[in-house]
């Protein structure tokens, strides 16, 4: 692949005396495109595109090649100019936005992994709507990532007084006392979430971690009862979600040492992350605030992209109801443009034809379906 | 099929056209006639289904239902120049010139823009001179006119123009009226075919009523990229730009029913999710404001 010399693409942006930097490349082993953020050069997050035609196969094609490039530099300005319009979209939100709007920004700053910055709008959504309580959830979630425990376990506490019966507050919960080591305040949490949602993975997962390393703290690790909590956890765990796996399904039965259990807990956790929904969640998040705050702005190929992307998760696994909703609300966001185009031809239709009123009847019609679109939009945001 | 009378009621004028078309191309031109006949009932003054109500009587032989509808619209609209024209062309499609040429000329001369007219008077001429000995040739127009009135035509409607309406036009030039007459004719019915033709873009429309379950979205964007295409080469005619207007209307409101979809999908997830209640509550009433604009769209 040396041969290739396929570009790695390097923007940098200064940001209230932070320097930001977006460097992409192509990952030639993996297929993949490696879009990498850096926050005065520390690497704040990743994240990683399959090019999906197999076009490396075909790499001796300079048609292809060229593809491969255009599909990098594509991705690099994409995510280049995400970052400039999440700062655009924050000082427009200091004149004018709400306490969602400051909530939804702050997730997509979480879903970049720029904390500081999240943390900055959910404090923010907090002084606009004090009591809405996935605010503290998620404002708890930024101080864990941050190493502030104790801050962390407040705000879950917080959003739990407001609402009692969410299963990912008492989950989240349990994972900042497990992050203190705190086990068995811990395992109490992750038992009160799973009687909320009996299905939640992730805290099976946890749970089971939770005993292997309360074992080991404990300096019992060879306890049968330990183990067999672990182990029945952990079964839980693939049992509510993952794909079958023939290989984990042996892993799983076979287990039988502490280490056999670890093995098993980073491979069911590496899987969980892969298949986690916070990016494109976050991404939702993002469009969400641009369809409500910069609608004159937002392209109609972003769009399309983001129909696209947005769709395949859908159908690749994250069948998830608020996912859905997204894209409800991104067909008619979408919707617009292809008005637009049929006033255009109904314009033009009326300047070159004898058939006025055709035209006129025709061009009417699609301005009273833009007002009523724009209204139902007004209507969403407002919900929102 | 529904009764015919119902349809009328359910369905505006666009569509009704588009039926009638339908009709013919399923072999059942006398249908389309009934159809429109009752259509007319409903909008009297619409020249469309005159000029189709003339274009299927002829193929399905109810001509006399047709001159019926359009004399009764003679007295009721006697100033309106599209009504001198389909009664005109019905003479003609029936071969009684002499009533054609006069029908027609009225029509002209009230509306001398319309480049159709042109080329029915034209062939109405020339008819008379080939075959209707009767007339004395003093009373027709000067071959010369009726090639002046060809080239108007061809600027007024290029779309009429075929490799058989050139060599009509120099069969004429040489004064060959009888082969003129043929080739003259031959673009004629090629654009009355057109014209009368259930074409792709109908069949859109008829689906998204009709067959919803077959309705074909990637077919409906692979025919609007066509169209753009043509546009973008100047090769649309007019027609195919309010046409192309239309397929975005269509398009549209299937993305409206796709966000729809989405909501219902997220609620048979989460019968609970009080935002997507909300969003879908709103959607179906804006769905329900909008169907009868679409329905009112003109095509």
């Amino acid at each position: 692949m040396d041969e290739l010399r396929l570009p790695k693409h390097k923007e940098k942006i200064g940001y209230r005396g932070n320097s930001y930097a977006v460097e992409t490349e192509y990952d030639a082993l993996l297929n993949l495109v490696s879009v990498r953020l850096f926050k005065n050069r520390r690497l704040v997050s990743s994240r990683s595109i399959r090019i999906r035609d197999g076009q490396i196969e075909k790499s001796t094609d300079r048609e292809e090649i060229e593809k491969i490039k255009e599909k990098i530099a594509y991705y690099h300005r994409e995510e280049y100019a995400l970052l400039i319009s999440l700062f655009e979209l924050s000082q427009k939100l200091k004149l004018n936005g709400d306490g969602p709007a400051h909530h939804s920004l702050g997730l997509v700053f979480l879903g970049r992994e720029l904390l500081e910055e999240a943390k900055e709008e959910l404090l923010l959504a907090l002084v606009k709507t004090p009591n809405y309580s996935p605010v503290y959830n998620h404002l708890g979630i930024v101080y864990l990532k941050l190493g502030m425990i104790d801050e962390s376990i407040k705000n879950f506490q917080t959003a739990l007084k407001i609402d009692t019966g969410f299963a990912d507050y008492r989950h989240n919960l349990g994972t900042a006392f497990l992050e203190k080591k705190s086990y068995l305040e811990a395992e109490k949490e992750f038992q009160e979430a799973l009687k909320l949602n009996p299905r939640y993975q992730e805290v099976y997962l946890n749970l089971g971690f939770s005993c292997l390393e309360r074992g080991r703290v404990e300096g019992d690790i060879s306890s049968e009862t330990i183990l067999k909590e672990a182990l029945d956890n952990f079964k839980k765990a693939y049992q509510f979600g993952f794909k079958k796996d023939l290989r984990m399904e042996e892993l799983l039965q076979k287990a039988f040492t502490w280490e056999d259990l670890s093995r098993i807990y980073m491979l069911l956790k590496s899987l969980l992350t892969e298949g986690s929904s916070l990016e494109i969640k976050s991404l939702c998040d993002y469009f969400s605030l641009r369809f409500k705050y910069d609608p004159k702005v937002v392209e109609k190929k972003e769009v399309e992209d983001y129909l696209l992307q947005l769709s395949q998760e859908i159908v690749e696994g994250k069948n998830y109801p608020d996912l859905r909703q997204s894209l409800a609300l991104a067909y008619i966001f979408y919707s617009r443009y292809i008005l637009r185009l049929a006033e255009k031809k109904f314009q033009n239709f009326t300047q070159l034809s004898t058939e006025k009123k055709t035209g006129e009847t025709n061009l009417k019609i699609a301005r009273e379906l833009e007002k009523k679109i724009e209204l139902y939009l007004e209507e969403s945001h407002q919900e929102v | 099929m529904d009764n015919l009378q119902l349809l009328v009621e359910k369905y505006q004028l666009s569509m009704i056209s588009a039926l009638a078309l339908y009709f013919n191309s399923a072999g059942e031109p006398e249908k389309g006639v009934d159809l429109l006949t009752s259509a007319l009932e409903k909008w009297p003054e619409e020249p469309e289904l005159y000029d189709e109500l003339v274009f299927l009587s002829s193929k399905s032989g109810k001509t006399a239902e047709a001159e019926k509808n359009l004399l009764k619209a003679q007295v009721l609209l006697p100033e309106a120049p599209f009504v001198y024209s389909s009664l005109g062309k019905l003479y003609f499609l029936k071969k009684e010139f002499t009533s054609a040429r006069e029908q027609l000329g009225k029509s002209i001369q009230l509306n001398p823009e319309d480049g159709v007219n042109l080329l029915f008077s034209a062939l109405t001429s020339l008819a008379i001179l080939c075959v209707d000995e009767r007339i004395s040739l003093s009373e027709l127009p000067e071959p010369q006119q009726i090639e002046i009135d060809l080239q108007r035509l061809k600027e007024l409607n290029p779309e009429i123009v075929t490799d058989d309406f050139l060599k009509g036009k120099e069969l004429l030039a040489q004064n060959n009226f009888k082969e003129a007459f043929k080739y003259l004719e031959k673009s004629l019915n090629s654009y009355l075919n057109k014209k009368i033709e259930f074409t792709r873009f109908h069949q859109f429309f008829f689906s998204f009523y009709k067959e919803p379950e077959k309705f074909d979205l990637e077919e409906l964007k692979k025919y609007i990229q066509e169209l753009e295409k043509k546009w973008n080469l100047s090769m649309s005619s007019e027609k195919e730009l309010n046409r192309l207007g239309c397929c975005y209307v269509l398009f549209f409101i299937n993305l409206v029913k796709s966000s729809e979809e989405q909501l219902e999908k997220a609620l048979i997830l989460d019968p609970e999710f009080e935002g997507a209640k909300k969003a879908l509550g709103f959607l179906q009433k804006m769905r329900n404001d909008m169907l009868p604009l679409i329905d009112s769209l003109r095509f």
